[in-house]
């Protein structure tokens, strides 16, 4: 009996030992901020946290750069667990898995209205839900037609200024043995951004309400001509043989890849891939065009405020958090971080100041031909998970043109 | 256990070990708590979800009682989901422990080269699965080279895009999934021959025996308990396929290789749906549960008829 | 003595073929981690026209998110923690369950066996919340108790298989000396259990080595980042350079690689005994 209470005190003393080692807390006063962020953006945040950390010494901040498949998750566990991060980015709205405006919906998010620069966040954003702000915006990012230069003298095709000239190119490239657009056909990341995009430049072209629309009941996808419009022009591409094959396989990294090596011509990419990946690509000698619509004159180019940050509510640093927010916003980080990122800021965007980089789309920005991107506007993640299965199952076969917009109805209408 | 080489004397001996008091019941009470504690009482935790209509807000969760589960059974994707594991499961089970079982045989002795080349099948177990992966991915893109390999071969017509198939790309994950696990299933046969006796196979050589005769009649009754334990350890992973789905095919082209696991991350961490996700999690668990223990079952049956 | 036939001869040419054949995929890691980084999208199945060291030399310094070297610390560090755990705690519970038998022991041991089959994805949320609030959360202590209650099922199924084929005349002989229970097992019962722990030790080890998500979450943030998350942070949103994960996976499986090498024997033995169960 006494050796058994003997073990069982021994059992306990070992548990003991294995949970005692936990973490202490400098008290110099000095605090750390903790920070998510998405993997591959290091080298343009890097920098501004340093800046950040030289103009306030009392404060560090700790970023954590999480893979892309597994943000979310590791977000929304952390978050879920009462241990999310001070500052978390993700995009505005509701309509990804990553989105900053899910967690403001659960509460997990502080109410930024009542800042200095609150009143300069414009709704365009997504950022504003019912006059709260949750967030602020880290850039603009245009969406359009990234061409690669040295490709299509290659294949000798030109750039294409209406959806009609797109098909012509698509069969001169595929006559030369290279495919015209690009694609991630495997549905997430730029798969799904791809059709988006193209919805965008359609739906909001003929209706910028139609999100409006939709929540109210008064139109569905079915119904709507601009998405039967949409779908069909993308299978039209499919027919035209714009696509590589085996499409249906070939995920958003292995685009970026197909473009950056010219085995594509062209792709629908953001500005931060644009600079991020295919402008590092050695040799390369990239363009952004808008995406063309049936004419010039209707060609619109779709403008995302693709990326944010916000405060956990719960954090027990919120005035550091507020501070770092705050130098974000300051003319000299945003175009820091712009520049980093490869995106806009948004005085640039407004002034209709774009870097040389994007001079291709400057006239569509000077002319204020531009929509907003449809997607970061959805309701929940699985409509845009839904618009990525369509692009599979348009590629492969496996969806009817019908298909794909009834389920795109049914993703929106599920709580 | 008519098969038991190494025999239990003492236990035959007496019915009770005098000794028995000499191990303390004390001693098992540090794995018993750590098991209750991060494994059970976590799952219900867990599972407790699957009752409710959360989804991961703040203002709580609603009780639901079984309408997660009723749902389950109305979802399309869920049923498809089902189907697909158990496919991938029972192909990568056979298939898997045949080839072990042929390469444990083939390795078992005498070889020279049988160190390295037992390391050389193994190595794929003691790699990350998203390691494995990716590889894969490389090697079965479109203008990858097996499609490279099947050009060269002048069967352009067999081309596929294997991952964008929804006819091939379960197959590719099943193959996959064989690839990296045949060297354990090996490894657990390596083991039951080693403990056949010698003189038992030397027997059976001056008999004149044929191999096949030799195999079935010798060898393959020898190795009933690695095949039972291997058959269960298999069927827990093949049914528990995750990382190679999601690097290889993220469930695609359209929903065409979703399995449980998968679709318990798709609902509960991409749609926010944590009471329905942990439902499905509880219908995974139930699902392993009653057909690993049938098969253990089933399996050491069989053990005492060979 | 065991002298080659003609038969065994081709039977090892076969073999040596076919091993040839299962290693294609890791000759296409090995070449794509020596090519040039800039070259995007792999080179093929040829050998890089300049082999080179960068991707290595890049994988080593690591990312954002610390180097290399330091996660591979931090990896043994919690590999070799929740594997020594594993052993002292599984086999010495394991012992009691085979030695004990009877009704309580079965159930105990019916629980443990269960246990291995339970997903731990449903418990993953209440597990972080718990771990945090007694601040388990991005040290090793937590990951190496994590673990330890994780695969703590596996380690007993196998220890109790074997140590149920282990005849117990030693014990015995120990016992009528009048050796303590404690001494008998260090001096006489765990020596005797060398080849199960060296199963138990690889596999729980390879389990843990390459845990990818729990790491992530469990560790994030903390600058004790393992060597899968240091690995599979680098691969971003658009560009992933393939040469240096490439690399860095190499880098991962070397210590498996010897470890195993030079284990086998007590490997395959321990799974000899295993089996019995």
């Amino acid at each position: 009996m006494k050796r058994t209470m003997m073990s069982i005190g021994a059992a306990f003393v070992a548990l003991a030992l294995l949970a005692g080692c936990s973490g202490g807390q400098t008290g110099d006063g000095k605090t750390t901020l903790q920070m998510t962020w998405q993997a591959g953006q290091e080298k343009a945040v890097d920098p501004v946290v340093q800046a950040f950390e030289k103009a306030n010494p009392n404060i560090t901040v700790n970023v954590q750069y999480l893979p892309v498949d597994t943000y979310g998750q590791v977000v929304q566990t952390r978050f879920q667990s009462g241990n999310g991060p001070d500052i978390v980015w993700g995009s505005p709205g509701t309509g990804n898995s990553n989105a900053i405006g899910l967690l403001n919906q659960q509460g997990k998010i502080l109410d930024l209205s009542a800042l200095p620069f609150a009143s300069s966040v414009p709704t365009i954003t997504g950022l504003w839900a019912d006059k709260v702000l949750y967030g602020v915006p880290v850039g603009v990012f245009p969406v359009g037609l990234a061409v690669n230069m040295t490709a299509l003298k290659a294949s000798g095709t030109t750039i294409p200024t209406t959806f009609a000239d797109l098909l012509t190119q698509c069969k001169t490239a595929a006559n030369s043995g290279s495919s015209f657009v690009s694609i991630a056909g495997q549905g997430s990341g730029l798969g799904s951004l791809f059709l988006a995009a193209m919805a965008s430049q359609s739906v909001l072209g003929t209706n910028p309400n139609w999100v409006d629309d939709r929540n109210a009941g008064t139109t569905t996808f079915a119904a709507t001509p601009a998405w039967q419009d949409t779908i069909s022009q993308f299978v039209a591409m499919k027919d035209a043989g714009c696509y590589p094959q085996g499409a249906a396989s070939i995920d958003t990294g292995t685009q970026i890849s197909d473009l950056a090596g010219g085995k594509s011509v062209t792709g629908v990419v953001p500005a931060d891939a644009l600079s991020q990946a295919l402008a590092s690509a050695p040799g390369a000698d990239f363009q952004m065009v808008p995406f063309p619509g049936s004419s010039v004159a209707a060609t619109r180019l779709p403008v995302s405020f693709g990326q944010g940050i916000a405060i956990n509510k719960a954090s027990k640093n919120i005035p550091q958090a507020e501070t770092f927010l705050e130098y974000l916003q300051e003319p000299a980080t945003q175009s820091l971080l712009a520049s980093g990122l490869g995106a806009v800021t948004l005085s640039d965007y407004n002034a209709g100041t774009l870097p040389a980089s994007l001079s291709g789309i400057q006239s569509a920005v000077s002319a204020k031909q531009t929509v907003a991107y449809i997607a970061l506007q959805f309701p929940n993640p699985n409509v845009l998970t839904v618009l990525g299965n369509d692009v599979t199952g348009l590629l492969t076969g496996q969806t009817s043109n019908d298909d794909a917009l009834t389920n795109l109805d049914t993703a929106w209408d599920q709580k | 256990m008519s098969t038991g080489v190494v025999p239990e004397p003492s236990q035959r001996r007496r019915g009770k070990w005098s000794g028995s008091s000499r191990a303390p019941w004390g001693w098992a009470i540090p794995a018993v708590i750590l098991v209750l504690a991060i494994v059970y009482l976590a799952d219900l935790a867990g599972a407790w979800y699957s009752l409710t209509d959360w989804t991961g807000s703040d203002a709580g969760a609603k009780w639901v009682g079984l309408s997660n589960f009723a749902e389950i059974i109305q979802d399309s994707t869920a049923r498809s989901a089902l189907l697909h594991t158990l496919l991938i499961a029972v192909v990568f089970v056979v298939v898997a422990n045949a080839i072990g079982m042929a390469l444990a045989v083939g390795l078992a002795r005498t070889l020279k080269t049988r160190n390295l080349l037992r390391s050389m099948f193994f190595l794929p177990v003691a790699m990350s699965p998203l390691a494995v992966a990716y590889i894969w991915k490389y090697i079965l893109q479109y203008d990858g080279p097996i499609n490279g390999l099947l050009g060269a071969l002048g069967l352009k017509g067999a081309q596929q895009d294997w991952l964008g198939s929804p006819t091939f790309a379960i197959w590719a994950i099943v193959v996959v999934f064989i690839w990296q696990f045949s060297g354990l299933t090996m490894v657990f046969y390596l083991a039951g021959l080693q403990s056949i006796p010698i003189e038992v196979e030397e027997a059976a050589a001056v008999d004149g025996a044929s191999a096949w005769y030799k195999f079935r009649k010798v060898t393959l009754p020898l190795l009933a308990p690695s095949i039972t334990i291997s058959l269960t350890f298999t069927l827990v992973l093949g049914l528990r396929v995750f990382d190679q789905v999601m690097a290889l095919t993220a469930g695609g082209p359209v929903n065409a290789t979703e399995t449980l696991a998968t679709q318990v991350y798709k609902q509960t961490f991409v749609n926010g749906q944590f009471g329905y996700g942990a439902a499905l999690a509880v219908v995974m668990t139930l699902l392993i549960a009653i057909i690993g223990f049938a098969q253990l079952i089933v399996l050491r049956r069989g053990e005492r008829q060979i | 003595m065991f002298s080659y036939t003609r038969r065994s001869l081709t039977r090892e040419m076969l073999l040596i073929v076919l091993a040839a054949i299962w290693w294609i995929p890791f000759y296409i890691l090995a070449v794509n981690s020596f090519a040039p980084s800039t070259t995007i999208g792999g080179t093929g199945l040829g050998l890089p026209a300049q082999p080179t060291f960068d991707s290595y030399v890049q994988a080593w310094q690591g990312n954002g998110n610390g180097t290399l070297g330091a996660a591979l610390i931090n990896s043994i560090v919690i590999s070799a923690g929740s594997v020594i755990c594993l052993i002292v705690f599984g086999s010495v519970a394991a012992y009691v369950l085979a030695r004990r038998g009877g009704r309580f022991a079965g159930v105990l041991y019916a629980l443990f066996v269960l246990g291995i089959i339970l997903p731990y994805q449903l418990g993953v949320v209440p597990l972080y919340s718990v771990f945090r609030t007694f601040g388990l959360v991005g040290n090793y202590a937590g990951m190496i108790l994590l673990y330890t209650g994780l695969l703590m099922p596996f380690s007993v199924f196998l220890y109790t298989g074997f140590i149920r084929a282990l005849p117990r005349d030693y014990e015995e002989a120990a016992s009528v000396d009048g050796a303590t229970p404690v001494r008998t097992f260090i001096r006489i019962v765990f020596p005797l259990l060398r080849p199960i722990t060296a199963t138990v030790g690889i596999l729980t080890g390879l389990i843990v080595w390459n845990d990818f998500f729990t790491q992530l979450v469990f560790l994030g943030g903390s600058g004790n980042e393992t060597l899968p998350v240091a690995v599979y942070s680098a691969v971003g949103a658009y560009a992933t350079q393939w040469g240096v994960v490439f690399a860095a996976v190499v880098i991962a499986v070397i210590p498996i690689l010897l470890v195993f090498f030079f284990a086998q024997r007590n490997l395959i033995q321990g799974f000899t005994g295993g089996t019995k169960g």
